[in-house]
Formats: C-alpha cells, structure tokens, sequence
C-alpha cells in the first residue's frame, strides 16, 4: 500500500504540472491574439502575393548589392498586385490599375554610415512598353533633368523616374543629398539594363525620326487628342526646325482598318472646323490640311496613324513627314 | 503488483469510456469550426450617431488663417487666435492627435503631417494642461515604419506623447446611424475611446481619387477592414467619417501643399510653397479654405458641398470671418 500511495502522489503531481501547462498555454495564446498586430495581415497577404508570378518578371531586381558596397537593405522586398497595390500607393493606384498594372516590387535601401539616408525603389510590371510609357509621362515633375543615358527618364534633387521596356521606376530619396542621388542613378542604370533584358513588343515611340528632335518630348495624350473626340492615346514629340516647334504624332492601332477609320475621322473633324485642303504633298496617300494658321499632314502606314503638324513651312513639315513614315516603313518591328 | 492488473471488463469499459470523450470532443470541435474566416470577426456593431469631441463655438472664432514658414510658430499662432489651447484642452484630458500617417515616406515630401507641427501641438495640449497625449493612424502601409520614416515616432517620443500602433483589438465594428457606407464595419474606435478630446491635423495634398485629401480625408485612416471599396464612393465615404467624427479643434498644414501626383508625390517637384496654416472648428470652412490653395473652389469637390448640406460646417469661410495673422520668420 506505501507503494501505491506514493504512486498516487506522484501521479497527482504530474497531473497537476500538467494542468498548470495547459493554463499556461491557454493565457499565452490569449496574450498573443490580444496583441495581434494588426498588418501582420497584409504581412501575411503581401507574402502571398509574392509568390504569385508576374508576366515577365525576373526575381532578382531588388538585389543586395542595388546601391553598392555603401548601402544596406532596409526592409525585405514588399510585393503588390492589382487587388492590394492600394495598399502601397493609396489613390495614385488608380492610374496604374488604369494602365495594364500586373504588380509591384519595393524595398529600401539605407546609408551604412546613415540610416537617416535612404532609398526606396519602386519596380512596377506593367506588361507592356506603352503602359510603362503611358504612368511615366501622366506624372512628370516640374524643375526635371533629363537623364541622359535613358530614353525615356529624368532625375529631381530627390528622386528619379525611368520607363524601361515593360517596367516604371522610381526612386525615392529621404534627403536632398547629391551622394545618395548618385547612388540611386547607378542602381537606376542596373534596373534599366535589367529591363531590356526581358522581351517586349515594339513601342510607336520608336518610329519617332531622332533628327531634331527635343530632348525629353515625348508625351502620351490618353484622350481626345488636339480637340479631336475620340482620338486617344496618340504619343507626340517636338522637333525644332527652322526656328519653329512641330509636332509629330503616331497612335499604334489594332489593325490596319482602325487605323484608316482614325485617320478619316481626324481628316473629317479638321475639315468640319473649317479646315482647308491643301494641294497634295510630297508624301503619298497623305492629306495635308490647314487650320488656324496649323497645317496638319496625316498618313497611314499599316496599323499606325501617324502625322506631323505645326506652324512651320509646308515643306518643312513634309519632310518631316516622309522622314517620319520612311521610320515607319524601314524598320522591321512592326507586328506585320 | 496484482493491485495493477485490471479485468478484462474493466479494460472494455476505459477504452469506451476514452473512446467517447474523444468522438464527443471531436463532434464539438466540428460544431464549433467555422470555416469562413469572415464569419470569424466580431458580429456585434456598436450603433452610434457621432463621436462629438467639440466644444463650445466661441463667436468670431472658429477659423485662423496665419502665414508664415515656420509650422511651430504658424500653428501657436493660429490656435491662440482662436483663444489659445486652453479653450480646447482642459487640464487632466487625455488628448488624441489624428495624423496624416499614411505613408513610409520622408516628411520634406509632405504626403503626411509634419513632425514638427505634431511635436507642437502636442506640446501646446501639455501646457494646457492635458494628462495624456496620444497620436495614431491606421496607415496605408506598414504603421510601424510609417510612424518612424514620416519621423513621427522620433517627435512623440521629444515632446512626451504616446504613439498609438493600430492592433486588431483596436478596432470595433461600427455602424453609424443613418450611413449607407459604415455600416457594421472595423474602426480604429479604441483610441477614441479612451481620450476626451479628438485634434485633426491634416496637409494640403492633390488626390487621383478625391480630388484633394485634406482633414475630412484624414478620416478615412480610422477605418480598418478592406477600405479601399470605398474608393468606388469616395466622396459619400469622407461625408459620413465627417458625420462620425466631431472633433474638438482641426489644423491644416498649408506651408507646403502637395499639387501635383498626390497623394504619395515623392519628391518635393510635386510641392508648392504657400507658407499658411489653418485652424478651426469647422473643418468644412477649413478643407474650403485648403481648396482655394489647390486652385479649387468647393463646388469642385462634392463631399464638401455634400457635408454643407448635412450641416456639418460651411463651405463659405469668409462667413465665419476668419481671423488673420502673419508670423514673420
């Protein structure tokens, strides 16, 4: 019998122990679900999103070593996709989302010898050239420097934007410091090699002739193009020439047919405003028309309808023209 | 040994036993599983009419414009223009401060308030005579490190006031009475709770959505859940925050405003200098007020002219004859 009771005993203890760990448990998972914090959810939901594929994404665009020997990453890489890039972006998501948005790549990268000193580096996908384009034109600053080894980018005194093939950069600095600007514009360099490493369709921009043209004056017009309902998404340049600004402009159709019924229904609205034809130029299958002091000369070439208008001489602006088609028709990346 | 050695019987009838307590705490388990999470969150919704912080309307007081580029100096001045804080602070309150937080963002980008104007007006509610003084936002992005990049945190902790991270026990389900929007949904109501005085401080910024985000916009960081639904009816959405929240004095940092690809901007290309700070009781008159700096007159944003007509404030500011100051540097 002294056997079984110390046996008891102990099995009582061991009861006991084992109760008092279950309390235990039970207060510490109150304690944790009473402290839940509360973005752990997006956390959790921005985990998920990253591992979701993008169209054309690499996985390495955010690398450690983005900024250099003098910089540290900061946080890891916060992913966004079109249900949650509100999250990141709050109403200035609407103009991606707008734009073929697919996703978004983010991290910071902060100053060894500063960590008041960092840059947070946005990577958006946005599927195609154009639309990269079309968010990197609708948000230019003012007081902007051209960069001068992109196509399409510019720095301030604490940021820089850059369209790249299917992808918008930025970047954004803590502090007005040329040093960390500087840092940026080489990370900014990695990212747009990175970019033109990955397969795009061709961009209207393109045919764009390169002779005088002004540096950093592209522009997207999403709507209604030079009063005209219904004439959208029509990139434009500027070209200096003799003294006078003209315009070109190219819209990158579905097909040949749309492209034709654009252009009969530009042709009709500068006739309809009082427009008047001029005798034909030198440019085939074009129509030349005057309005307002504005002479427009419009053409077609397969799924482009394109253009070129301004104040200058008719002949100045049909050179420019024929420059403009034979950009057009020389080159093999159309889609036909 | 043989006080060990158990019946076959009773054997039996300990593996019944056992085996039923298990099948009756796994058919409970089973009952109580639920498997949508969304059934999950607290069902019960607090219906509540407003959250009124306000204090009595002093004739002639109720907006200050003063201009000038130091925050500290403007926003001192504004609020004694308006009879000095403590016509809003009495002493023992405990005070919340409602931020723009929205963003990990440096503050020279004024996408959210600035530190220095925060560190000020909290340092005014403590010479007041206020208990407590508590800051909080639900950020856009991570509140954590919206709260210490806008530097934020770092201004708190100067002046002796206590950041407010949103938990989930934080938030309760709301319904106002008479809303079409916040109807049984999460708002960050604990806060709210526990202060007795509520101070809006919002930056003049362009907004895709709403056109422009001001104080009644500033709201819209009390939400919890999927927000950005409301995206869809943005306008009725700030209207009813405004009807929820009555709050005892607001502050419109105007000395540098936002005017182009707000609200997040990112870099100062995106700012104007104006060098003005607004205060009042009427944030309508207020956010009219910042309209006019966007180059925008109220009609062009109709949650404004939807909360005049509710009787929340007045979008004609020269009404309440505005009281004007200038701090020179």
């Amino acid at each position: 019998m002294p056997y079984k009771s110390s046996r008891n005993q102990s099995h009582t203890i061991i009861s006991y122990i084992i109760v008092i760990a279950l309390v235990v448990v039970f207060i510490a998972i109150l304690i944790k679900q009473k402290h839940y914090y509360v973005s752990d959810a997006s956390i959790a939901e921005k985990n998920v999103a990253a591992n979701r594929p993008a169209t054309s994404q690499p996985p390495s665009w955010l690398s450690e070593q983005l900024f250099g020997d003098d910089f540290k990453p900061a946080n890891n890489v916060e992913n966004y996709n079109a249900d949650n890039l509100y999250e990141k972006i709050d109403g200035k998501a609407d103009l991606y989302l707008q734009n073929g948005f697919v996703s978004l790549q983010c991290k910071r990268y902060s100053s060894k010898s500063s960590e008041q000193n960092w840059a947070e580096v946005y990577v958006y996908d946005m599927a195609k050239t154009k639309n990269a384009f079309a968010v990197y034109s609708g948000q230019k600053r003012t007081g902007r420097k051209s960069l001068d080894w992109a196509q399409f980018g510019y720095k301030t005194t604490d940021s820089i934007y850059i369209a790249a093939g299917n992808f918008y950069f930025e970047i954004i600095l803590s502090a007005d410091s040329n040093e960390l600007l500087h840092s940026a514009e080489a990370g900014a360099k990695q990212l747009a090699a990175l970019a033109s490493k990955v397969p795009c369709e061709p961009f209207a921009i393109g045919f764009f002739p390169q002779d005088n043209l002004a540096a950093d004056s592209y522009r997207l017009i999403g709507k209604d193009a030079f009063g005209c309902e219904g004439m959208d998404n029509i990139f434009t340049a500027i070209y200096h020439i003799d003294g006078n600004d003209l315009t070109a402009y190219i819209a990158d159709m579905n097909d040949d047919n749309s492209a034709n019924i654009l252009f009969e229904k530009y042709h009709k609205f500068l006739i309809e405003n009082g427009g008047k034809e001029l005798a034909n130029t030198a440019l085939p299958d074009s129509k030349a028309v005057e309005l307002f002091g504005t002479t427009d000369i419009l053409f077609c070439y397969k799924n482009y309808f394109a253009g070129v208008r301004g104040s200058g001489t008719v002949g100045d602006l049909t050179n420019l023209a024929i420059s403009f088609k034979n950009s057009l028709s020389g080159t093999k990346n159309d889609r036909k | 040994m043989t006080e060990n050695k158990i019946s076959r019987r009773d054997f039996f009838i300990r593996c019944t036993k056992a085996g039923l307590s298990t099948a009756a705490a796994a058919v409970l388990a089973g009952l109580l599983y639920e498997s949508d999470p969304a059934k999950i969150s607290p069902q019960s919704s607090n219906i509540i009419e407003a959250m009124n912080f306000s204090v009595l309307p002093v004739a002639g007081k109720a907006i200050s414009i003063v201009t000038g580029s130091n925050r500290q100096a403007t926003v001192t001045k504004a609020v004694e223009l308006l009879g000095g804080m403590q016509r809003f602070i009495k002493p023992g309150d405990n005070v919340l401060l409602k931020p723009n937080v929205g963003f990990s963002l440096p503050p020279r980008v004024c996408a959210t308030s600035h530190p220095e104007l925060i560190e000020q007006v909290a340092k005014l509610c403590f010479q007041a005579g206020a208990k407590k003084v508590f800051i909080t936002d639900n950020p856009i992005n991570d509140p954590k490190s919206c709260f210490e990049l806008t530097q934020i945190a770092s201004a708190a902790k100067k002046c002796g006031a206590e950041i407010i991270l949103p938990r989930q026990d934080h938030f309760k389900q709301v319904t106002l009475k008479g809303a079409e929007l916040i109807k049984n949904w999460p708002i960050l109501y604990e806060p709210l709770r526990k202060v007795d005085k509520v101070i809006g401080l919002a930056v003049v910024k362009d907004h895709r959505r709403s056109i422009a985000s001001m104080l009644m916009k500033n709201w819209y960081g009390l939400l919890g859940g999927n927000r950005s639904i409301f995206h869809q009816d943005i306008d009725k959405i700030i209207v009813e925050l405004a009807v929820l929240i009555k709050p005892t004095l607001v502050i419109l940092d105007a000395t540098q405003i936002m005017v182009s690809n707000g609200p997040t901007g990112g870099s100062e290309s995106d700012l104007k200098r104006t060098d003005t700070m607004i205060a009042s009781c009427d944030q309508v008159a207020a956010d009219s007020f910042g309209a006019s700096l966007l180059g925008l007159k109220p009609d062009d944003l109709p949650y404004l002219v939807k909360a005049e007509k509710l009787g929340l404030g007045t979008t004609d500011y020269q009404s309440l004859k505005p009281l004007y100051a200038e701090v020179k540097a």
